[in-house]
C-alpha cells in the first residue's frame, strides 16, 4: 500500500503539468529502466552501448575510449594538489575530532541535511520529468519532517521503502543533452565539470539554505551559511570509509583515477 | 531409524557433488552468486585462519574472473603491439597488484549482504546487476560476463557505475604515453612492492 503513495502523487502532479510543456512526450522514458528481474535485452536496452567499448577487438584503436577532455589539467592538477593537503591537514583533523559525537547522533545529522535538501532533488526530478522520483521525493519531505522528527530519522526508508532519489542541476542539464564539456577540479569543491559546475549554481537557487529562500528575519548570513556548509560536509566525510585515501594509496595515478571515476559515476546517473 | 539416516547421508554425499557440479555450469547470475555466496561462506567460516581464508578467496576469484581477457581490455590498443612476455607479465602484475590492494581488506567483511536484480544475456555477452547491501547503504554493482568454452567468466566490475577495465584504461593509457609499457610493468611493480609492505606493517 506504501508504495502507492508515491505513484499517487507522481500522477497528480503529472496531471496537473500535462496541460503544461509538450516536454511530457520526450522519447526518453519518465522512470528509469528499474532493476526488475527479466533476462530479455529490450529494444533501446543500453545493454549493447554498456558493451561495444569493451568487447569490441579494436577497443581503442582509435584513441582511448570516451572520456572527458581535459585542457584545464595543469590547473587542475595544482588544485587537486590543493585539495589533497586541505583533505589531509584540514579536514581529516577535523573529522577526526567530529567522530568523537557517536555515529547515530552523526547519521541523525547526515539525515537532517538530506532532508533539508530535498527541494533540489525534487526539482531536479521535476525538471526531468521523472514524476515517480519526484513523488517518492516528496513523500520522504513528508514522512520524515513529520514521523521522522525535522528529518532526524528515515523512516520512509526503513517503513515504507521509499529510497533517496540523487537528482541534482548537473543531471538536469544532462537531461537536456548537455555533455560535461570538460573536467574541472574546483578548490575546495573537488571534481567537476563545465556542466556541473553549472549545475551546482542551479542547485543553489534551489538551496533552502541560501539566502534567496529564507529572506524573512531568519535570513543567514553568507559566513553562517559556510559553517553550514562545512559542519554538513565533515559530518559526511565522518561516515565514510577513508575512500579517497585509498583511491590516493592504491592509484599509480590519483589524479587520472578520480576523473575517470567522476565522470563515469555522473554519466551513469545521467542515463539512469 | 539408522539405516533410514545412513540412506539419507549417503543420498546427499552423491547427489551433492553432481548439483554442485551443475550449478556451476549454468547461466551468468549463477556464475555470480555462485562466486559471491562461496565467498561470503569463507569469510564468515570462524574455522578458518587468516591465511586459509585468504588462500580460498584467491583461488575462489581466479576461477571466477578472466584476468587475460580483462588485461587485454585495459591496455586495449596497447594489449595489441606488446609481445607475448610483456602480456604475461601485464596479467601477472595485474593479479598481484589486486591482490596486494584487496587480501589484506577481506576481513573488513561486515554481515554486507548482496541481491540480485538483473540478468541480461546477448549472445556470449552477460550483463547481472546486483546491490550490495550495507548498513543503510545500497552499492549497486554490475558483472559483465562472457562465455568462453560454455563457462561464463567475469571480466569486468562496475561499482556505483564506474567500470573497473575502463578506470584502469584510462589511468595505465596515460602512464604508457609517457613512460611507455615498460614505465608502466616497472611501475606496477613498485606499487605492489609498496601495498605489501604496508600491509605487513600492519598486522
Amino acid at each position: 500500500m506504501h508504495r502507492l503513495l508515491p505513484t499517487f502523487i507522481g500522477a497528480a502532479i503529472l496531471l496537473s503539468m500535462l496541460a503544461g510543456p509538450s516536454r511530457a512526450q520526450d522519447p526518453v522514458p519518465a522512470d528509469a529502466p528499474s532493476r526488475s528481474g527479466g533476462t530479455a535485452v529490450e529494444e533501446g536496452d543500453d545493454f549493447d552501448r554498456e558493451f561495444e567499448d569493451d568487447f569490441s577487438d579494436d577497443a581503442g584503436e582509435d584513441g582511448e575510449a570516451v572520456t572527458v577532455a581535459d585542457p584545464l589539467e595543469p590547473i587542475n592538477r595544482g588544485f587537486f594538489w590543493f585539495n589533497d593537503k586541505l583533505y589531509f591537514y584540514v579536514l581529516k583533523p577535523a573529522v577526526k575530532v567530529f567522530r568523537i559525537v557517536p555515529e547515530p547522533a552523526r547519521k541523525s545529522l547526515r539525515n537532517f541535511f538530506s532532508n533539508l535538501l530535498t527541494p533540489i532533488r525534487l526539482g531536479s526530478a521535476l525538471l526531468q520529468f521523472k514524476f515517480k522520483d519526484a513523488g517518492t521525493e516528496l513523500g520522504r519531505l513528508v514522512i520524515n519532517t513529520t514521523i521522522g522528527v525535522g528529518g532526524l530519522f528515515d523512516p520512509a526508508k526503513k517503513h515504507f521503502g521509499m529510497e533517496k532519489k540523487e537528482e541534482d542541476f548537473g543531471q538536469v542539464l544532462g537531461y537536456y543533452g548537455m555533455g560535461p564539456v570538460f573536467y574541472i577540479v574546483l578548490p575546495f569543491l573537488g571534481p567537476s565539470n563545465l556542466r556541473d559546475a553549472a549545475g551546482n549554481a542551479g542547485d543553489s537557487y534551489m538551496n533552502p539554505l541560501s539566502y534567496r529562500y529564507i529572506k524573512t528575519r531568519h535570513e543567514l548570513t553568507t559566513t553562517e551559511r559556510m559553517v553550514v556548509t562545512a559542519v554538513n560536509q565533515v559530518n559526511s566525510l565522518s561516515l565514510d570509509r577513508e575512500t579517497y585515501e585509498m583511491i590516493k594509496r592504491e592509484s599509480l595515478d590519483p589524479y587520472v583515477t578520480i576523473r575517470n571515476a567522476y565522470i563515469q559515476n555522473r554519466e551513469g546517473k545521467i542515463r539512469e | 531409524m539408522n539405516r533410514k539416516l545412513i540412506a539419507t547421508l549417503s543420498l546427499f554425499l552423491f547427489t551433492f557433488p553432481l548439483t554442485a557440479a551443475t550449478a556451476a555450469a549454468t547461466g551468468p547470475q549463477q556464475t555470480v552468486e555462485h562466486m559471491v555466496n562461496t565467498a561470503i561462506d569463507i569469510l564468515t567460516d570462524e574455522g578458518l585462519d587468516d591465511r586459509a581464508r585468504q588462500d580460498r578467496v584467491r583461488s575462489l576469484v581466479l576461477e571466477s574472473v578472466d584476468f587475460r581477457s580483462m588485461s587485454q581490455r585495459i591496455l586495449a590498443q596497447n594489449w595489441k603491439q606488446a609481445s607475448p612476455e610483456e602480456r604475461d607479465r601485464f596479467v601477472q602484475l595485474f593479479i598481484d597488484l589486486l591482490e596486494a590492494t584487496y587480501i589484506g581488506r577481506i576481513d573488513e567483511y561486515s554481515n554486507e549482504k548482496v541481491e540480485f536484480a538483473r540478468e541480461r544475456v546477448k549472445d556470449d555477452r552477460a550483463i547481472v546487476d546486483t546491490f550490495f547491501v550495507t548498513g543503510d547503504a545500497k552499492i549497486p554493482i554490475d558483472y559483465k560476463l562472457l562465455n568462453s568454452g560454455g563457462k561464463w567468466m567475469i571480466f569486468d566490475v562496475s561499482i556505483e557505475e564506474v567500470s573497473l577495465v575502463s578506470n584502469f584504461r584510462e589511468t595505465y593509457s596515460e602512464i604508457i604515453r609517457k613512460d611507455g609499457l615498460q614505465g608502466l610493468l616497472e611501475q606496477m611493480e613498485t606499487k605492489i612492492e609498496e601495498l605489501r609492505t604496508e600491509g605487513s606493517a600492519e598486522k
